[in-house]
């Protein structure tokens, strides 16, 4: 390795370094979307942390900083989650995702706390929780989001729907359109 | 009613249908009470979506986390450490001067800002001894970043737009912010980015230069006795960055300045950051 590289790859260091600080709040955002705990969120960006910064170089200069980083976020509870299950050991989190909910089972209510709404999204299905958030919450772009979930735009635009059409039928809406059948 | 899958609604609020397509779903959106019900309750999920997160990038990073990562940082720090110069060699680095501060001093002042905090929020020993470095250091990674984004992609990171970034960065830490008109020096305001220090939220005001360099002026809550301009000077760059404290406020210069014309633009500047002056 010359100096060169040295001095570039240390450049990079620092940039995701930075960029990752100043990041941080909207990395727990983003995990706590995923995993709908505090206590999980916290754990999955600090080992995001860990992995970005012990494998900076694997971030390629031109591609968005942030979207790697909520990539890394990504991989990281899919990893867990993955673990968890292998496990046999479920969170309560994640049977909760297995078995129908309690307001799916009572009825819709008329009105919903921010709390109840997390709640609902924690229980969507992980790969359509993390489009939902991504394009909602981060407000990221169709492409943005798919380059971080590493799926074409039309697998998100298709999480995104199944997971707003899940949604507002929760909410009282009376936009399922599962059964629809309706093509643009 | 008109005839359009999820996704292409879903495609329709996000913004992302070619405008020919978009304005036929408005007009027959327009038209037609179920289409337009069927809209609604779509936006209505992506607001509460939107909403039910809306506040967390705001909460303080906890504690713990923001320990776990700055071991983690120090730990990269170290290990990249092996190469020559970079632009910010770490606290107490070899290529910084450091002014006035002292171990002693910075003790006073955490003491002194822990008392101001104290009705504000908790904050345990550790981070008071720790705060005004951490402040300084999280400045210059900031400003990395937006100096980094901007040099490649001549785009400016900002979370609030410059003519709004008074009220909204008076909301988020509670108390007035004062925005410099800056124009008279060259310096066009671009917008603002709130950085969490230590568990805190500060403002850091986005500038461009004539030249097309950035610069930032970071100001965080503050306390204690007023303190004159403190100079760190990257020996090697091009970059200085100053600091002082005044009337509860901290405040910090950084950018691509000789440090003689960044303590002058300082001591001009620095009468009109006080709010209220």
């Amino acid at each position: 390795m010359t100096d060169e590289d040295r001095r570039t790859g240390a450049a990079v260091a620092d940039f995701v370094r930075a960029g990752m600080a100043a990041q941080l709040p909207r990395l727990r955002r983003f995990a706590l979307g995923l995993t709908g705990s505090v206590e999980d969120a916290d754990e999955v960006v600090q080992a995001a942390c860990e992995k970005a910064l012990s494998g900076a170089e694997r971030w390629v200069a031109g591609m968005r900083l942030d979207s790697w980083l909520y990539r890394v976020v990504h991989t990281v509870w899919l990893d867990e989650l993955r673990r968890r299950k292998r496990r046999r050991n479920l969170t309560g989190l994640e049977e909760a995702m297995e078995r129908p909910s309690p307001s799916a089972l009572s009825g819709v209510e008329a009105r919903l706390t921010l709390e109840e709404v997390r709640r609902m999204i924690t229980e969507l299905p992980s790969e359509q929780r993390a489009a939902l958030l991504l394009v909602c919450v981060e407000e990221m772009s169709y492409r943005e989001a798919a380059a971080v979930l590493d799926v074409p735009v039309g697998t998100v635009m298709s999480r995104l729907a199944r997971a707003r059409a899940q949604l507002a039928e929760r909410l009282g809406k009376g936009a399922g359109r599962a059964a629809d059948g309706t093509r643009g | 009613m008109a005839r359009y899958s999820d996704e292409t609604l879903g495609a329709y609020l996000d913004g992302e249908l070619p405008a020919e397509d978009a304005r036929a779903i408005a007009r027959a959106e327009a038209s037609d009470a179920q289409l337009r019900a069927r809209i609604e309750a779509l936006r209505a999920v992506s607001h509460a979506v939107h909403q039910s997160f809306a506040a967390v990038e705001r909460e303080p990073v906890p504690e713990r986390l923001q320990v776990a990562f700055d071991r983690l940082a120090r730990r990269a720090n170290r290990r990249s450490r092996s190469w020559p110069a970079a632009l910010w060699p770490g606290p107490r680095g070899r290529h910084w001067v450091y002014g006035v501060a002292g171990a002693a001093a910075a003790v006073v002042i955490a003491l002194g800002l822990g008392a101001f905090l104290s009705g504000v929020v908790r904050v345990n020993d550790v981070s008071l001894e720790t705060y005004e470095d951490a402040w300084i250091e999280q400045v210059k990674r900031s400003y990395d970043v937006y100096a980094g984004i901007y040099r490649s992609e001549a785009r400016a990171m900002v979370d609030v737009d410059g003519k709004d970034a008074g009220v909204w960065f008076a909301d988020k830490l509670n108390r007035p912010i004062a925005v410099p008109d800056l124009s008279t020096h060259g310096l066009t305001l671009k917008g603002g980015r709130l950085v969490i220090v230590a568990g805190q939220p500060s403002a850091q005001f986005l500038y461009v230069a004539e030249d097309g360099s950035p610069f930032a002026l970071s100001v965080v809550p503050s306390a204690g006795q007023d303190r004159t301009v403190v100079a760190r000077e990257d020996k090697e760059g091009a970059v200085t960055l100053l600091h002082w404290r005044v009337k509860n406020y901290g405040y910090a210069l950084i950018g691509n300045f000789a440090p003689e014309a960044m303590r002058s633009l300082a001591d001009e500047i620095a009468p009109q950051l006080i709010p209220g002056v």
